[in-house]
Formats: structure tokens, sequence, C-alpha cells
């Protein structure tokens, strides 16, 4: 049972790709339209199989002592045996500790969030659809962590880019939802192209894009080797390949400057963003970082990246949090934030001192469980406010006892507070980071915590707290079965998974390649500044939000700062839009109409002209047909070197 | 030999039984000369043929000589899997010109001597490409070609028949004459039959001018059946006159004999004389492509659209013969292999809405909308879209010339390709966009037929994710 080379369900780990891919044919096809509550339960249960297999798959995977990645199933469908090597395609399933992890997180999310929708979208004449989406979100995000190579990580990440698209866009009805996913769609696309010249360079000069081959030290070194000069300058193809490669995920896990798709993809429906800031698509940056953690880790410049990136995001996002009022768009900022901790994370680790690495990936298995609850029970709260402004809830504690108690715990445990499980991974985090020598990443994380926690309690307290600013359209709030049992189920790894999960992550969460830790001294003190920062957080919010909130207009000057931050927030939108539309896509615009637009239907004309001309030519008369083989066998002569 | 090589002598032994077996039935149990009979004589006889193929392909025995004049390998067997496939479809689709009512234009009279001379074409083409000595390799051909200009004018009524049958007749005697002005320059360099003697004296005189001169005689004899430009004047005709099966068989089973013709002699005994010829092949397959291409923009009648369309594939393929042997011929097989399956399905398409125009499958995606995802998935592929394996097929060849340094000829190609995609395109969109005529009724599919267009449109999909199929038609090769 143990062993993994007997395991059932490891050697049948395909079925948790399969079954969201089945359920997505059946209901795409069959079922969407006719039957959408059988096409819901059709979703659920398929996605449930597949939880309870990659929870078979994790049991029997860890069970080994020092468990070694391994191929647990793959199909060559495209060989090129005579380029670049013996190049080989083909989809497969590459376990290791990160892949088995994030099986477990997307398998089991999804289908709480599957069981979540059933209720949230009752009697919406999408249903159906939704239910076909969503398992094909489920099937793109499970394709590209098992994905054993670049080329299958690629295309399952642009799946995941159009299933993205496909579900922010959901309500196509709705101008600022249809905005909103090509929002998306382009930024992360924009990030894409740069992510696929990085792959083709891999490609070309190892010859292989396996992970095992391109994170081997060899293929760093043999990357390393060759120079690439251009205009004059020269650096490393490593440098360069690894910049580009990680170019993907800055914009999938949505790094500063490419993070404005992500606040506004909450036009989606809202258990779309619950799966979108956990399991699947902003993750997916993060997790190519760790993947290809020992290539950027050898060329540098990819992490520097990953750190400054990571850090500065982190407090930017966190100080918009602070100030906004649309429920969705704390959290969406919320997210942006912990992506940043994650990153920088990654950043500080090396791989002979590999905290940070442990660190980001028990990270992003802790935020998945609360950031999801967290957006459930905004979509609760939404449906019982019939709003998505904070300053239009309040007081809502007693009419939704358990998303009460489940938003507590999550704004807790976000905020860092122990034993909730933020607060380790937080921790471990913060502490990388000291280790590592970043004095200043840490004091950026430090803050930034205090801030998470304010606005996290701020957050709880406008929503639950307080008297009631709805204006009696909270009056029929109710908590629905569907809805509220994925929250309360959601809510016990959100609680328990930081105390219950950090020794294994310490322990198998490693680099590929190393198999111990060697643990550096974890600073004793870092734990308590960390705690003490978080509840700081909260004290300040109880004490500007707790005593009942008036929605004025800002007298306080800390507020009315925060609220000057916001306006440099909406001014920082209008000039990325600026950026975006006018320098970028207004002369790509012209270009296209005038020059590629221009120059295809002059082609096209001379094609037709020439077209013409070949049937003028071919006149039925069978002389001019012999003649013209006579001119073919002169051709030949000439051609065929003769004429000498 | 013994019995266990005798099976990949087998097929070739059945599929020359064949006609003779198809006129035995109907002179003797066919007293009303109806259809039905003899093409199920003959469709016997051919999955017997595919039987024996498949066997003889999977037996360990790689190579069997016969006589020292005949000779079987694993990567003729694979083109004599193509000769007896689009035997096979082809003799399915003109069952329904057999079945129409009186006076249609669609209508064919006398099965047995049609189903014959199919057979018999299909035996000199499997013939073509195992000779071993130029005596062998051009009775195949002859036996591959005139039972075409028959067929080709079948419609014996038809003005347009006749005239495309005495316009491939003429042509065709004026290639013929080249090839064989081209063997007996060869002959009288070499003073040998033998390929394997020519090869020896080859290898002695490498440069001989005379041979080469042969060579270019014996490539014009290729290039006729390939309809290469500027030797594929008859095509549009011949296809337009002919009935619609023959058409399919003459731009598939018979492009590919073609093809089998050049690999025989420029990867057998001329080999050495080939990386002369590579500029031959280059611009006649730049000058091939351009002309079917532009041919194709504006046609309106199907067989004739189909027929610049098949000038343009055949431009394609002489991409292959840009590479050396090992990699060459596995290449060209697979184009060919993908290229016979897209073209038959669009062939048996049009033949179940007897269409003349290409215009009659307007609306076919809602009088029939699987057969419109047919014609939709078997264009696709031609046009070489991912994931269908007519992109792979495509990829190959282009692979080829770009391995043989003609990046210029590849930009071409992929242009050529653009172009393309469009009249492709017009066609499918007319299937989902156009309106279907007033008087169209749903098109009904006899359950045999359907299974034959499933299982064509299944074999576009599954061959290129179907890593097996590369790899045997890459080893067949070696």
């Amino acid at each position: 049972m143990a062993d993994p080379a007997t395991s059932w369900a490891i050697a049948h780990s395909w079925l948790t790709l399969a079954l969201p891919l089945a359920a997505f044919l059946v209901n795409g096809l069959a079922l969407g339209r006719r039957a959408p509550r059988a096409a819901a339960a059709v979703a659920v249960l398929a996605n449930f199989a597949a939880a309870v297999v990659a929870l078979l798959v994790a049991r029997d995977y860890f069970a080994a002592a020092h468990p070694a990645p391994l191929l647990a199933w793959s199909f060559p469908w495209l060989e090129l045996p005579h380029f670049a090597g013996g190049l080989m395609l083909g989809i497969g399933c590459w376990l290791d500790p990160i892949a088995v992890m994030m099986l477990v997180l997307i398998t089991v999310i999804s289908t709480l969030v599957h069981l979540y929708a059933a209720g949230y979208l009752r009697g919406d004449p999408g249903f159906g659809r939704f239910f076909a989406l969503l398992p094909f979100f489920a099937f793109a995000m499970t394709g590209l962590v098992i994905a054993p190579d670049l080329v299958q990580l690629y295309i399952f990440w642009e799946l995941v880019g159009l299933a993205s698209y496909l579900l922010i866009g959901f309500w196509y009805t709705k101008p600022a939802a249809v905005e909103a996913s090509k929002k998306a769609f382009i930024i992360t696309r924009f990030a894409d192209a740069f992510f696929l010249i990085g792959i083709v360079l891999v490609a070309t000069a190892l010859g292989t894009v396996q992970f095992a081959a391109v994170n081997a030290p060899a293929a760093g070194a043999a990357l390393a080797a060759s120079p690439v000069v251009f205009g004059g300058h020269s650096c490393s193809l490593l440098a360069l390949a690894a910049v580009l490669l990680f170019a993907g995920a800055w914009g999938k896990s949505a790094m500063f400057p490419l993070h404005v798709w992500l606040p506004d993809a909450m036009e989606g429906p809202t258990p779309v963003s619950s799966i979108i800031h956990s399991a699947t698509m902003v993750v997916a940056g993060v997790y190519l970082t760790a993947r290809l953690f020992p290539l950027f880790a050898a060329a540098g410049s990819a992490l520097f990246l990953a750190e400054t990136l990571g850090a500065f995001t982190a407090l930017f996002a966190a100080v918009m949090a602070c100030v906004q009022t649309d429920i969705k768009r704390v959290l969406a900022y919320s997210t942006l934030s912990q992506l940043g901790f994650m990153m920088f994370a990654l950043g500080v680790a090396d791989p002979a001192a590999p905290a940070g690495y442990t660190a980001s990936m028990f990270h992003v298995f802790t935020h998945a469980f609360f950031k999801s609850m967290l957006f459930l029970c905004a979509g609760i709260l939404i449906h019982a406010a019939h709003t998505n402004d904070l300053l239009g809830m309040g007081g809502l504690r007693r009419k939704l006892p358990v998303t009460h108690a489940a938003t507590l715990i999550g704004c807790l445990a976000l905020a860092g507070i122990w034993p909730l499980s933020g607060f380790f991974s937080k921790d471990a985090i913060l502490a990388s980071a000291w280790t590592a020598g970043r004095p200043w990443i840490f004091a950026v994380g430090l803050a930034t915590s205090l801030l998470t926690a304010f606005y996290m309690a701020r957050f709880y307290l406008l929503a639950f707290h307080g008297a009631s600013r709805a204006a009696g359209r909270d009056a029929h709030a109710h908590e629905d079965l569907l809805m509220a049992l994925p929250v309360a189920l959601l809510a016990v790894p959100s609680a328990a998974a930081g105390w219950f999960a950090e020794k294994y992550f310490a322990q198998h969460m490693l680099p590929p390649g190393l198999h111990t830790a060697e643990h550096a001294a974890h600073a004793p003190w870092v734990p308590w500044l960390a705690l003490g920062a978080a509840v700081a957080g909260i004290l300040y919010a109880a004490w500007r939000y707790g005593r009942g909130f008036i929605p004025s207009a800002p007298k306080n000057p800390a507020v009315r700062l925060a609220w000057n931050r916001f306006y440099v927030d909406e001014l920082w939108q209008v000039f990325a839009h600026w950026l975006m539309f006018t320098l970028v896509a207004a002369p790509a615009k012209w270009f296209d109409s005038v020059v590629i637009d221009g120059s295809l239907d002059a082609s096209a004309w001379v094609m037709q002209k020439l077209g013409a001309a070949q049937r003028a030519w071919q006149n039925g008369l069978v002389q001019r047909y012999l003649a013209a083989m006579l001119v073919g066998l002169l051709a030949l002569w000439l051609l065929g070197g003769l004429a000498k | 030999m013994n019995l266990s090589t005798a099976i990949l002598l087998l097929p070739d032994a059945l599929l020359l039984l064949a006609p003779f077996v198809v006129l035995f039935v109907d002179l003797f149990f066919n007293p009303r000369h109806e259809a039905r009979p003899v093409l199920r004589a003959l469709s016997w006889v051919l999955l017997a043929v595919g039987g024996a193929l498949a066997a003889a392909l999977c037996c360990g025995e790689r190579e069997v000589v016969f006589l020292h004049a005949y000779r079987v390998t694993p990567w003729m067997l694979w083109f004599k899997v193509c000769f007896t496939g689009a035997a096979l479809v082809a003799a399915r689709m003109a069952e329904g010109c057999f079945a129409v009512a009186d006076g249609h234009p669609a209508r064919l009279t006398r099965p047995g001597e049609f189903f014959t001379l199919l057979a018999f074409a299909a035996g000199g083409m499997s013939v073509t490409v195992s000779a071993l000595d130029l005596i062998t390799l051009f009775i195949g051909l002859e036996m591959a070609t005139i039972p075409l200009y028959v067929l080709s004018g079948f419609y014996r009524r038809h003005l347009d028949s006749a005239e495309g049958a005495m316009k491939f007749i003429i042509m065709g005697s004026l290639a013929t004459a080249f090839v064989l002005f081209g063997y007996s320059l060869l002959y009288g360099a070499t003073g040998h039959l033998q390929f394997s003697a020519i090869a020896a004296y080859l290898a002695e005189h490498p440069g001989d001018p005379l041979v080469r001169a042969a060579a270019l005689f014996i490539f014009t004899a290729g290039a006729f059946k390939l309809a290469l430009a500027p030797f594929h004047m008859w095509a549009p005709d011949v296809y337009q006159g002919a009935p619609l099966p023959v058409a399919a068989f003459l731009s598939t089973a018979s492009k590919a004999a073609a093809a089998g013709f050049l690999v025989v002699l420029f990867y057998g005994p001329l080999a050495p004389v080939r990386p002369a010829l590579a500029p031959v092949f280059a611009a006649f397959a730049a000058a091939t492509m351009l002309v079917g291409n532009l041919g194709s923009l504006r046609q309106t009648n199907f067989r004739r659209f189909m027929a610049y369309s098949s000038i343009a594939q055949a431009g394609y393929l002489l991409l292959g013969f840009l590479a050396e042997r090992e990699y060459a011929v596995g290449a060209l097989l697979y184009f060919l292999v993908v290229y016979l399956t897209a073209n038959l399905a669009v062939f048996f398409v049009y033949a179940t809405v007897r269409g003349e125009d290409v215009a009659a499958v307007n609306g076919l995606s809602r009088t029939n909308p699987a057969l419109a995802a047919v014609l939709m998935l078997a264009f696709f592929s031609l046009a070489g879209i991912p994931p269908l394996a007519g992109f792979n097929g495509k990829f190959w060849l282009f692979a080829a010339a770009a391995g043989a340094g003609r990046y210029w000829l590849v930009l071409f190609a992929v242009l050529n390709s653009v172009v393309a995609l469009y009249y492709y395109m017009n066609v499918i969109r007319a299937a989902y966009i156009e309106p279907p005529a007033a008087d169209a009724r749903p098109v009904k599919l006899p359950r045999a037929d359907a299974l034959l267009l499933f299982v064509l449109v299944a074999l576009l999909l599954v061959l290129a994710l179907w890593p097996a199929f590369n790899r045997a038609v890459f080893a067949a090769a070696l």
C-alpha cells in the first residue's frame, strides 16, 4: 500500500485529468442545455471522484520517506525524431511533491466550489453552460500541474487562460464582464508570448523540454555557456531564457505592473473568483516559478525579479486593499498581496537553503483554503445584502451565523493569528526572508502583515458588525444549504491546515534534487513580531470601525490619506489604460489596419489577377497543352544542368 | 523463397487476380449486368488484399525478391495499402452512380467493365512500385495508366468526358514516348535493364551525362502522372469530364503511384543523379504549387476545383524528394496516406450529395450535419490545420525542404498553403453559412457509407495523435 510503485491511485492518477474532462464533454455536448441540473450533478460528482483519487495519490505518494519525482503515466503523441536531437511531445502525469500538493488543492477546492455554485447560480439561464466550463477550468489546471514537460505545461497554461476568459465573461451580456474577460485574457497572453519564446529558446538550446532534464545542473551549465549577443550587449542564454520563462509567471500571477486584470476579474460569478484566486489561474505563476526553481536559481536573474516584484506587489496591493469598499475588490487586492508573499519567498530561496521555497508552497496551500472560503462567504453576503458594497452591509452576523463564523476564521487566518493556518505559512515566509539575509524584504513583509490584518478586520467588521446599512435589502437574508456546506467544510482546513501540515511541508516540499533540508536556525522572535504586527493591525481596525461605522465623508486625516491613496490607485489605473490603449493598442491597430490588412488586400488582389491569367492560359486546346509539355521538357533540360 | 516470405507476394497476386474475378463474376453470375454482384466481388477481393497486406506488414520478413524482377518491402506495402484503399473507396462511390435513375447526369452503365478496369489500374500501380527492372516498371506504369484513359471516358454520351479522355490519351502518349526515350538512353548508356546492374554502372561512372539526360526524360513521366506544372494541363479537363469516382481515383491512387514510381527510380538505381536534380525538384514544386493554388481560386465545377487542389498538393509532395532516402520515403508515405484519406473523404461527400458544382454542398450543415463535419475536417486536413494529420504530413515535407537548406522554398510553400486555406475555407463556408438550395432535401446516407466516412475521418484525427503510425511509416522506409 505504501509503495508508490504499486499504488493503484498513482497508476490511475490520470483520472484526475480525465474525470473533469469527461464532465466538460458530457455537459458541453449533451447535458448542459437539456438538463442543467443533471449537468451540475455530473460536474460535482466527477470532481468529487477526482478529489478522492487525488487524496489517495497524496496518501500513497507521501508514504515514502523521500518521495522521488515519478512519471505515473504518459502517452507520447508527437515524435520529432529528426528535430532538435529527437524532440518528443506527449501528455503525461509527472508527480512530485508540489504537483501532488496542487492536485489535492485543485480537486478538493474545485469540488466544493462546484457544490457552492449549484446553489449560487440557481435559476441562472447559463446554469448548464457554467457546469460545462467550470470542470474545464479544473481540467486545464490539473493538466498544468502534472505536466512533465514545458510544452504540456504551456498548452494547459493557455487552456487555463481560455477557461478563465470564458468564465470571467460568463455573464456576457454585462459589458463590464466582457471588458474584464478580455483584459484578463489579453494581459496574460501578452506575458505568455515571452513565455513561449523562452520555451522555444530552451527547447532549441537543450533539445529537450522535460522538466527533469531542464532542471538538471547540466542544463543550466549548458545554457550559461552559450552567450546571446544583440546590439553589442551580450548576456548568457540562461539569464535571457529564465527571464522570458518568468514573464509567463509574471502575467499569470498578476505581479506589478501586469496585475491590473485581477481586480477586474471579479466581474465573473463569485464561485469563479473563488477558484481563480485560490487553486487555479493565479497560483499557476507561482507554481511555474517553483517548478523551474533550479533553472531560475542557476540564472539568478529571474529569482531577483521574483523577489523584488513580489515584495513590491505585496505592499502595494495591501495598501490598496485597505481602502476598497467593494467586498470582492478587497479580497482581490488581498490575493495580489499574498501572491507577492509567495513570489518573494521563492525569490529569497536558494538551492542550498530552500526554506523560502518550502514556505512559499506552504502559503500556496493554506492561502487556497481560506481565500476560496472568503470568496464563497463574500458570495453569500452579496446574495444576502444584494450589493457588492461593504458600506451597504453591516450587522449580518445574526442572519448568517455560519458565514459569520467562517469569515471570522478566514480573516484571522489571513491576518496570521495563531493557531490558524495563515499564521504558520506567513511566519515561515517572514523567517525565510530574515534567515536569507534580506532585512528589507523582511521589513516589507512585516509591514504588509500589519496592513493585511487591518484590512481583513475592516472587512469583517464592516460586513457583520454595527447596524445594518442595507436599508431593508437584507430582509430575506438566509443561508442556502448548498452554499453554506462548502463554506463550513472549507473552514476546517482554513483553521487547521497550518498546524497539521507544517511538518509535512518542512519534510517534503523541497526543490528537485534535494532530499534533506539544512534547516537554518529559526529566529525565535519572528513569530512573536509577526503576531504583534497582526494584532496591532486588528486593534487599529477595531478602533476605527468597531464602534459602529457611519459612511460619510472622511474627517479623520488618516482615513483621508487612505482615500487619497485610493485616488492614486485610480490614477494608476488610468495610466495603465493610457499605456495599454494609447501607446500599445493604438499603434498596433494602425499597423494592423494599414500594413497587415493593406498588404493582405493587395496580395489577395494579386492572387485573383494571377488566377484569372492562369485560367486564361488553360484554354482547352490540346495543342497548347502539348506545347506546355515541351516547355516543361526544355525547363528540365535547363534546370537539370544539361544545357552547358 | 519459402512460405513465410510468400505472404509478402500474396497481396500483389490477389490484386492481379481481382480484375479476372470481377470479369468472371460478371460473365457467368450476373446475367443482367447489375452493379451489385460485381462490386461485391471486387470488394471481397480488395478486402482480402487488405488483409494480406496487413499480414505482410506485420510478418517478420522484411523483403522478398521474386524472379529477379519483382521485389516487395515494407515501404512498397504501404504504397499498396494506398492503392487498394483508394480503389475500394472509389468502387463504393461508383455504386451510387450505377444506381441513379436513367437520364441523371451522374448515371453510369456497364459495371463489369468499370470495376475490372479499376482493378487492373490498381494492380498496375502495385506492379510499378515493386519493379526491379525497366521492363517491369514500364509494364506496370502502362497497366496503371491505360485503364484510366478508358475510365475517364466512361460517360460515353458526354462530350466533356470524351474530350477529357482524348486529351488524356494524347498527352499520356507523349509522356510515354518521353519515358521510353529515357529508358532507351539509360539502356544505351549502361547496357542493362536490371536496376542492380544500372546502379553498379552508376557507381563507377557517377557523372555520365547520358544517364542524367535519361533521368530527365524519365522524370517527365512522373511529372505527367503527378500533374506537375507545366505537365498538368490535362488534369482539370480530364477530372471534369471523368465520372466522380474515377476523378477520386485519379487524384489519389494515381498520384501515389506516380510518387512511388519516382521513389523507385530516384531512391533506387538513379539515386546518384538525384542530388544534381534538386533544382529541378525545387523549381517544379514551386511552379506546381503556384499553378494549382491559383487555378483553384475561382473554380465552380467541383471536379475541376479538386483537380487544381490536387495539383497544388503534388507540388508539396515533390518537396519530399529534396531529402535523403531514409527521411524522404517516410515523409512521402505519411503525406500520401493522410492526403489520400482526406481527399477520398471530400470526394465521398460530393458523391453522396451528387453535385457537379462546388456549390452543391451549400447549407449541408442543415441538411446533413454529419456530412458537413466530415467535409470540414477533411478540408482542414488538406489545408494542414493541426491537430489533424494533414498538418503533420505537410510539416514533414516542409521539413524535408528546410533540411536541404531551401528556406525560401519553405516560405513559398507556406504562403501557398495560406492561399489554399482560403479556397478550402470557401467550401466550408458554403457548407455552413450559405442557405441550402430551395429544393434541398435531407441527405440520407447508407449505413455502410456512414461507417466508411467515419473511418476516414477518424483516421485523420487518430493518425496525427498516434505515434505508432508515424513510427511504422518511418521504420518501413528504412
